[in-house]
């Protein structure tokens, strides 16, 4: 029953992200350099979404590996967006000792469990420290831009359709595992919930770069 | 309940409850911030009401003793110089006609410091005569001539407008002749609705704009510098433009509050 359900979020989550990456790309000159590194991400998660599909209808290919190796894309392109907001250069070190950290667990894993399940731990870990990092933006918000209307700024946007999308999605990759041992016909339902808060998250981050663009313009308009 | 619909159920529990904290994380985060920037924006405006009343207190003292210094020259300077003409008249010396004319000079230069200082036509009769009465005591000066218009329905001025209009308009009008070489400018009041145009025209030299930007904001230029921070205080607007063919435009824009009687 879930299955159609599952289709039909999937088809949307790769619709959604292949807009954003759209937008991200006509507007790309007008985007502040975190909006595009965020625009690459979606680039990317368009890429591999849509090579899953190719590989599972067409070639019957379990697409495990692309998830895991979008898991260590996501993973590491965040950490720079997030590295390029924080604008302090003392949180070099800690980004890159942490997502090295993190890539080299990605990839053990990767191997190790030759693109298994139990891969899902190391998302559930990526995604916790992700969630914190988008929490410590808004904290970062409060404590710095007390004067700015946050509603009109694009990151404001993009880190709310991050904080909604890996809250979300958390639980499901801590309980992954166990419900594609235990509950094998319930798991479509989980990756519904998953996709369609992904498509929730997309358009966020639609309005988010558009917002960007937008303000693009009016800054070379100004100048 | 079986055992797997309780697990569904925890966790479609467990991920509300994460939605759940991410959405008021957001609502917090948006509510706290918006509370931040109202506190701001009233903290400035705090700021510019102190810095409006720090100014209103300069200009009024700075009033206060041009009001002083000229009641002094008139009174005090004038008369002394009246009772010299008086003794000088009743000499018999045949060197009291030159020195009649130095005295009736000099009353005259006291006389035009003292009006320039505070003319007695804003108090007596408002805004208005003493600006006609200005152009007309500046064209008699030198060779320039400055016309007074004045167009639409007056609105209802306080002392204290009439007297920042005044030294705005006299500060335009005195920057034109001082610097311009214009051979004719004009003052003209035009009122709409609820402002007050001020427009000073001069067919002189002109301007260059980024020089008069620079002389505004380094503060070099003392009398644009006033003449700005009388505009503020009505809460008013300064542009200067360019005269087609030759000279300046100087426009101030005064928004006023019309006060209903009751």
């Amino acid at each position: 029953m879930y299955l159609k359900f599952l289709d039909v979020s999937s088809y949307l989550l790769l619709f959604s992200s292949l807009i954003v990456a759209a937008i991200g790309i006509f507007y790309w000159n007008r985007l502040e350099k975190f909006l595009q590194v965020f625009t690459v991400l979606k680039i990317v998660s368009f890429l591999c979404d849509g090579s899953s599909k190719v590989l599972l209808a067409f070639a019957g290919v379990n697409p495990n590996h692309i998830s895991i190796f979008y898991g260590i894309a996501q993973l590491l392109i965040l950490f720079w967006f997030y590295y390029l907001i924080f604008e302090k250069p003392f949180l070099k070190k800690p980004f890159l000792i942490v997502g090295i950290g993190l890539t080299l667990m990605g990839i053990g894993n990767w191997i190790f469990s030759e693109g298994q399940s139990n891969a899902m731990y190391t998302a559930a870990i990526d995604t916790s420290v992700l969630l914190g990092l988008s929490v410590y933006y808004f904290y970062h918000v409060l404590k710095t831009e007390g004067e700015i209307n946050i509603l009109s700024t694009p990151l404001f946007w993009i880190n709310t359709g991050l904080l909604i999308y890996l809250s979300g999605s958390l639980l499901l990759f801590l309980s992954a595992d166990y419900i594609i041992r235990v509950l094998q016909d319930d798991f479509a339902l989980f990756l519904t919930v998953h996709n369609f808060l992904g498509v929730i998250a997309n358009g966020l981050f639609f309005y988010g770069i558009w917002l960007g663009a937008k303000q693009g313009r009016l800054n070379t308009a100004k100048q | 309940m079986t055992g797997d619909s309780q697990i569904i159920l925890l966790f479609i529990a467990g991920t509300a409850v994460m939605l759940l904290m991410a959405v008021a994380i957001i609502l917090f985060v948006v509510f706290h911030q918006k509370k931040m920037v109202q506190e701001e924006i009233k903290r400035q405006n705090m700021e510019i009401e102190y810095q409006k009343k720090m100014l209103k207190a300069a200009l009024e003292s700075q009033e206060n003793e041009r009001k002083r210094v000229s009641k002094d020259l008139h009174d005090d300077v004038g008369m002394m110089l009246m009772t010299m003409r008086v003794s000088l008249n009743s000499q018999p010396n045949g060197n009291s006609d030159e020195l009649m004319q130095l005295v009736d000079e000099t009353h005259e230069s006291v006389r035009r410091i003292s009006w320039d200082l505070m003319p007695s036509t804003l108090d007596n009769f408002g805004l208005f005569q003493s600006t006609q009465e200005m152009c007309e005591r500046l064209s008699s000066r030198d060779t320039i001539t400055v016309s007074y218009t004045e167009d639409g329905k007056r609105l209802p001025l306080d002392k204290d407008q009439e007297l920042l209009i005044y030294r705005i308009a006299q500060e335009a009008a005195t920057n034109a002749l001082k610097h311009s070489h214009a051979s004719h400018i004009s003052v003209d009041f035009q009122w709409t609705k609820n402002s007050l145009i001020l427009t000073v025209v001069d067919d002189g030299l002109g301007f260059d704009l980024a020089n008069i930007k620079n002389k505004v904001s380094g503060r070099h230029g003392l009398g644009l510098y006033n003449m700005e921070n009388r505009i503020a205080l009505l809460g008013g607007e300064l542009t200067f433009k360019n005269n087609e063919p030759s000279g300046t435009v100087v426009s101030v824009v005064l928004p006023l509050v019309i006060h209903e009687s009751h």
